[in-house]
């Protein structure tokens, strides 16, 4: 079911990036091919450092699958802990989500500050966006970015090697011994469904535009001190042929 | 356990340090909770053997949906009371019903006595007995804070710990879990004190892996949902129990000065509103409870001069509120608060700690007892001196304060004023005099709560009659069986009715029906009466002090012959259960 967009990187430098990347790149998981190097992604650091390494004439980006909750813009889990009251429910939410009634597998976790007379706190992904710790750590690929923030796991990649876990700063990777695989929020929301004291909900990341724009004057920047137009340092694809 | 055919138990053996997983087909039919506790209870209960004799145990269980579900969350803890001398079966929330569940254990029985003081650290692999010798004697706060830096599982763990009352074998010592839960009535703190045991840790890190995700999400949801949108969270969230004050007052319903009236004048700031708004600091929950009852309050003591002040908070609850503000005359929510202070300190269960010092004012005042004995002179509202007297108990200082520690029953044999011991069986009342149901509830009950059945509940409803109330309290106190095999907190009771219990059962592979479960519930009725009589238990031999009818309840004057009878026509109720079975 996945949808393909072909568009030439000229054209969309011509045309201004952001328009044509954004609305596409608001749609959640995107794969995209530049000339036959395939980078599954949505982050715009990545797909930065993706345009900066190759030449390339051509960008592809096929829609994998769309985004399920209603709007398109990326979200983010916050929380604001002051109406906790501990009940774990988020927690025992989450792992059902990996099939398991349990506190181990559940990427959010709720302790105390230090014994249950001090406050409840809220151990879970913050939703990286650059230097994502866990995502440099991963040798295997088995996270990539995801837009909004943070990383989205794929567990045929994952060879169980931890770094990830040790990687994040605030503990926010769990591991589970039982499933032998990282446990990491990848924000989708149920648990924001069923705190029942609206602890936790999901926010809207708005700086995709401005992304987007950054990556444009990059690209910009790039074409113009290697040539006055990108036209002329790209070929397109029908003169290269020709 | 769930998802499989069997009981999980865990037996362990305090004096040869040992410990044995059995897997238990036979308790499958006794659903969870009350129901495995009770038959474990009835195996293991040696009644020839005094009351704190080694070889009697404690039994802890959770439900067949604990923790799971909302407001599924409690763990039962069933034993020989060494108060009552008769069924011991208290329940506690905190977190830990999830830590046993994640831990894998649906039961877990302790017995033996450790040579020395010990605490047991619990987990899904192991269980270690380690040293607590430096332990004994600290109040039981400071036992949550060693334990818990030297255990492993913040967030994952629970843990239960006795201060020195249960050391020291006061009868009505309680335990503390999870720092504002506890088992508080009835003397676990003392059986878990004979055992030596200080306290036990459970870290549940383990998980179950779910069968029918479907399924058991929509049964989830759905409950979750129906939680959210009851009055639940406005009457527990909101003000907690202690909502009940000023109403329970109004209906001239809330022992007062030892029950020698149910209406405190001065009830204005023992509210809930009063507590709310003047120490009120958080509120919290256990855990798979979206409700959050538990209030915490906090108040401010000048400990030496030159402005040197401490901030402390507790939790505060109705019952509470009861047994150590009115049931004593006290006037402020800081005077309660220091009390509910010394009794968590003490590990002393404040129902039972308020009600007896209200029998020893009382006695005082009479000349029944002098000075000498209680050390302090003991007047209604008198804190400063209850603080005292809390401490006394907790020591056993003298020979009246170590039969005070005995319980109100025990005091009033010895020293006289039966008629004003509040208790029932043993056990001191709880905070309500609402007329024939309160009475009755609490007489028939199994354990003598008023939580077996709720009847203080039927004297307030609007049907009620007292023709059909030995019926509803005999139906109720059946329900709850089935309730307290799940374990829900009963302040859920009304979203678990058993049509909601079959649902949530089927949604994790448990087929039953309405009427199985009804069945399954009077077979542990049965249960517990038949421990009942094993721990020499006789229901129509039971004497009531007079107080119960000299002071109205609701407005109700009770009349001793009509209380008689209803307890006898239960008593009849209670037979039939057996001979149409049989």
């Amino acid at each position: 079911m996945s949808e393909c967009l072909s568009l030439k990187l000229s054209e969309c430098l011509t045309l201004k990036l952001s328009e044509c990347l954004t609305p596409i790149l608001n749609e959640c998981l995107t794969l995209i091919s530049i000339r036959g190097q395939t980078l599954i992604t949505t982050h715009f650091t990545c797909i930065k450092n993706f345009l900066k390494l190759f030449t390339f004439d051509r960008v592809e980006i096929t829609r994998k699958k769309k985004r399920e909750v209603g709007s398109t813009v990326a979200k983010r889990l916050r929380y604001n802990m002051n109406a906790c009251i501990g009940c774990q429910t988020c927690s025992l939410v989450c792992s059902t989500l990996l099939g398991q009634h349990s506190l181990s597998e559940s990427a959010i976790y709720i302790k105390t500050k230090g014994g249950l007379q001090s406050p409840y706190v809220c151990v879970v992904c913050v939703a990286c966006k650059e230097n994502i710790a866990c995502l440099e750590a991963c040798r295997t690929g088995a996270l990539r970015a995801r837009p909004g923030g943070g990383v989205l796991f794929d567990k045929s990649k994952c060879i169980s090697c931890r770094l990830c876990v040790k990687a994040c700063a605030i503990g926010a990777v769990q591991y589970s011994e039982k499933l032998d695989q990282p446990v990491i929020c990848r924000h989708c929301g149920t648990c924001t469904r069923f705190c029942p004291h609206q602890c936790l909900w999901m926010e809207e990341v708005e700086e995709i535009a401005e992304v987007v724009e950054a990556i444009e004057a990059e690209a910009l920047e790039t074409s113009k001190t290697s040539s006055p137009t990108p036209e002329t340092t790209h070929p397109k694809e029908g003169e290269a042929k020709s | 356990m769930i998802y499989q055919d069997y009981i999980r138990v865990l037996t362990i053996d305090l004096t040869e340090e040992t410990y044995v997983i059995s897997q238990r087909k036979d308790l499958k039919a006794f659903l969870g909770g009350v129901g495995i506790a009770s038959k474990l209870l009835e195996e293991h209960l040696k009644e020839d053997k005094p009351v704190l004799d080694s070889e009697q145990c404690i039994v802890f269980a959770i439900g067949a949906l604990s923790t799971i579900f909302p407001i599924v969350t409690k763990t039962v803890a069933m034993f020989w009371s060494p108060l009552t001398g008769e069924l011991g079966e208290s329940y506690a929330g905190g977190r830990m019903a999830l830590t046993m569940f994640m831990a894998r254990y649906d039961a877990i029985v302790i017995k033996g006595r450790a040579k020395k003081p010990i605490y047991l650290s619990i987990s899904g692999h192991s269980v270690e007995f380690k040293d607590a010798a430096a332990m004994w004697g600290l109040e039981s706060d400071e036992v949550g804070r060693i334990i818990r830096e030297r255990e492993p599982g913040a967030g994952k763990r629970s843990i239960l710990r006795i201060g020195p009352a249960g050391e020291n074998l006061v009868r009505y010592a309680s335990v503390c879990v999870d720092t504002y839960r506890h088992f508080g009535r009835l003397g676990l703190g003392t059986v878990m004190g004979s055992k030596h045991l200080k306290a036990i840790c459970i870290y549940g890190k383990g998980s179950h892996e779910i069968k029918d995700r479907k399924a058991y999400f929509k049964a989830f949801s759905d409950i979750h949902q129906k939680a959210l949108t009851t009055d639940l969270m406005k009457k527990y969230h909101d003000l907690g129990t202690p909502i009940g004050v000023s109403g329970m007052n109004a209906n001239k319903s809330i022992p007062t000065l030892n029950l020698q009236t149910t209406f405190y004048e001065d009830i204005s700031a023992l509210t809930g509103e009063a507590f709310a708004q003047r120490n009120l600091i958080r509120k919290t929950a256990c855990a798979g409870c979206p409700v959050g009852c538990i209030h915490i309050g906090q108040f401010r003591r000048e400990f030496g001069p030159g402005y040197e002040y401490e901030a402390i908070s507790v939790s505060y609850d109705y019952e509470l509120i009861f047994s150590l503000g009115t049931f004593l005359g006290l006037k402020t929510s800081d005077e309660v608060l220091e009390m509910i202070e010394a009794v968590e300190a003490y590990g002393l269960d404040a129902i039972s700690a308020g009600v007896v010092l209200g029998w020893a004012t009382e006695a005082f005042q009479k000349g029944l007892i002098t000075e000498a004995q209680t050390l302090v002179p003991l007047a209604f509202g008198d804190q400063k001196n209850y603080l005292k007297a809390l401490k006394h108990i907790s020591d056993r200082t003298n020979d009246f304060y170590t039969t005070l520690g005995d319980g109100s029953a025990a005091a009033a044999k010895l020293y006289g004023g039966e008629d004003f011991a509040m208790q029932l069986a043993g056990n001191e009342m709880a905070g309500y005099h609402t007329g024939y149901g309160s009475v009755l509830g609490a007489a028939v009950g199994a354990r003598h709560s008023h939580l077996c059945n709720g009847g203080y509940g039927f004297d307030q409803a609007d049907d009620f009659s007292m023709d059909t109330l030995v019926d509803r309290v005999f139906d109720e106190e059946l329900h709850r069986c089935l309730l307290n095999s799940m374990i829900a907190c009963l302040f859920g009771r009304r979203l678990y009715d058993r049509g909601t219990i079959v649902t949530a059962m089927a949604s994790i592979g448990e087929t039953h029906t309405e009427e199985s479960l009804k069945q399954a519930a009077a077979e542990i009725y049965k249960n517990k009466l038949r421990l009942k009589k094993r721990m020499g238990f006789d229901q129509t031999a039971m004497k009531l002090p007079k107080r119960f009818f000299e002071t109205p309840g609701g407005g109700t004057q009770l009349e001793e012959d009509v209380l008689n009878r209803l307890i006898r026509d239960y008593d009849e109720k209670c037979q039939t259960l057996f001979t149409k079975a049989e």
